[in-house]
């Protein structure tokens, strides 16, 4: 009998795991994203999406949603997410952090940190600054700025240190012919990232193309401390440390770091939420060492919530530059922190336009073998079957 | 089969499927720097002088207009028409066209983009796999998610987006 219930599990195992390696399961949106498929992930997502609105996390869909959009060049798409999400978060904010006294965290509705909050209204503008509208861009990155004065810490520098959209708020500044604020905005990001050329107003000035490039996986959280309550955040690390540029196999220079979400991430302190948080697991530990009473103290939930954006990039970089216009062949060559080249990171793009006439401004996800063609075929586009 | 021995030949197994799985180091070809010719023009790289327009079968994928009309009508194709009337023939086949909606990267709801067998024609997003692809008309795919009679088109190392010349046989 024993026997026949081992070769029974040996089989099953077997058949799983042959499965799950050969990919003949269903990739998850997940997947897709980790491979830089993004339109795929996109599609992947769309079964996924809650529908109703009160659902716990609607937010957090709709924002990994528009994350595969964005990366995926649907800015359409891209733009009316994460609108739609921020005034979620906005709404769901204003109605206070008192519950977390009885609910648990996990169960409650999604709101987001400052930073992710910040990210969110970062997308939106810069989807509408890829739909070239620079006044509806503004509003999202001056938003992004006063998301990020949600920010609970005592340094004041932590409240408004978000550089990205600082670049990119100057950046519209510039395009609608106030110099003094894109000055402004642009002398807040040096300060806050790395000092070098791009923040001064004469290289924006002198510049037709404005690429941001984000690189790696955003953080995420864990639980530690008295029944899980205290929540922090971590480091995904990014082997990517140097980017270089090049432009018809002309190097244009190196990518300049404007921001690190880790740090965004890490900055946000201690709050009401916490204690009480804290409070509950203290509460948890000791009545689970009560003798008579100690099963009830699964009636406390004191868990947090390590619920976060999981499709943010960890590092985002930026580059600016003249180019004459036309059509050129775009290249991102990576390095790792002791000069090493990072092959399997590298991207090329064809007939990449650069007009004349207006800014372009172009966002670019690094993602490790994204351009891999090992193991790969090529197949028509009228013999594609449609991913719907 | 003692229990203990059950418990480490399970474990064994799945461990040796995962480090086959993950452990191994992955090599890496990348995507060729070299760029090859165009197959399908649309707005943004521009139309290329006599390609039939795709509603007559060839491969412009430029929106009618004023501006591609005169090249189209000069090589034979809706000949007698006005860019509004080409426009109602696209919309009478149900393709939608860039003065329809923009910056969707054909992921929108007619998506995907119509040499991709959709109904959307509203240019892609450069930067993107799906601008490449609808460019050169050809996507790399998996080999194992390849149509089974694609499965043996290897791409070339030299050239993006064409195929490695056969070895010859001796």
């Amino acid at each position: 009998m024993n026997n026949k219930i081992f070769k029974f599990r040996f089989w099953q195992i077997l058949i799983v795991t042959t499965l799950l390696i050969s990919g003949c399961v269903k990739k998850s949106p997940y997947e897709y994203f980790n491979e830089g498929r993004f339109l795929e992930a996109k599609e992947a997502y769309k079964p996924l999406l809650p529908k109703d609105e009160s659902h716990k996390d609607y937010t957090l869909h709709r924002l990994q949603y528009g994350s595969c959009a964005l990366e995926g060049g649907d800015y359409r798409c891209a733009d009316a997410c994460m609108d739609q999400c921020w005034k979620k978060m906005e709404k769901v904010s204003g109605q206070g952090e008192a519950s977390a006294v009885i609910a648990m965290e996990s169960l409650k509705e999604y709101k987001g940190d400052p930073f992710e909050k910040a990210m969110c209204n970062t997308y939106c503008g810069l989807a509408r600054l890829r739909n070239n509208d620079p006044e509806r861009a503004l509003i999202s990155f001056r938003k992004a700025l006063v998301d990020d004065q949600g920010t609970r810490t005592k340094k004041t520098d932590e409240t408004k240190d978000f550089a990205t959209a600082h670049y990119f708020a100057g950046l519209c500044y510039n395009m609608l012919n106030e110099p003094e604020n894109a000055k402004v905005e642009l002398k807040l990001a040096g300060q806050y990232s790395s000092p070098c050329e791009f923040f001064q107003l004469d290289k924006v000035n002198n510049s037709n193309c404005f690429f941001m490039i984000s690189s790696g996986r955003g953080p995420f959280k864990s639980t530690y401390g008295p029944g899980h309550s205290m929540v922090q955040v971590n480091k995904v690390k990014d082997p990517v440390a140097k980017i270089i540029f090049t432009c018809d196999g002309r190097e244009m220079g190196q990518a300049a770091l404007l921001d690190d979400l880790y740090v965004e991430a890490h900055a946000h302190g201690w709050g009401e939420m916490d204690s009480a948080r804290l409070a509950k697991g203290i509460a948890k530990e000791i009545v689970a060492s009560l003798p008579v009473v100690g099963a009830a103290h699964n009636l406390i939930q004191s868990a947090g919530d390590i619920r976060i954006w999981n499709f943010l990039p960890g590092n985002i970089y930026i580059w600016s530059g003249n180019l004459d216009s036309g059509f050129h062949t775009f290249a991102f060559h990576c390095y790792d922190i002791k000069g090493e080249h990072l092959p399997e990171y590298d991207q090329a793009w064809f007939y990449m336009p650069v007009y004349g006439d207006r800014t372009n401004i172009m966002n670019f996800r690094l993602v490790p073998y994204r351009q891999d063609i090992k193991e790969k075929v090529l197949v028509p586009c009228s013999a594609l079957s449609i991913n719907k | 089969m003692s229990s203990y021995k059950k418990h480490s030949f399970f474990i064994f197994v799945i461990t040796s499927c995962l480090s086959f799985g993950f452990g191994c180091h992955r090599p890496h070809v990348p995507k060729p720097e070299q760029a090859p010719t165009i197959k399908h023009c649309f707005d943004s790289v521009g139309h290329i002088p006599g390609s039939k327009p795709f509603l007559l079968g060839g491969t412009c994928c430029c929106t009618p207009s004023p501006r591609v009309m005169p090249d189209w009508q000069a090589h034979g194709y809706f000949v007698g028409k006005t860019a509004g009337q080409v426009i109602e023939m696209y919309h009478a086949k149900g393709i939608k066209l860039v003065i329809d909606h923009q910056n969707c990267n054909n992921a929108c709801e007619d998506g995907p983009h119509i040499v991709k067998g959709g109904k959307c024609m509203v240019p892609p997003t450069p930067g993107t796999e799906n601008y490449e692809e609808v460019l050169f008309g050809c996507a790399y795919v998996d080999k194992k998610e390849a149509p089974k009679s694609y499965k043996k088109q290897s791409p070339s190392t030299d050239v993006a987006y064409t195929i490695a010349p056969k070895a010859k046989k001796k």
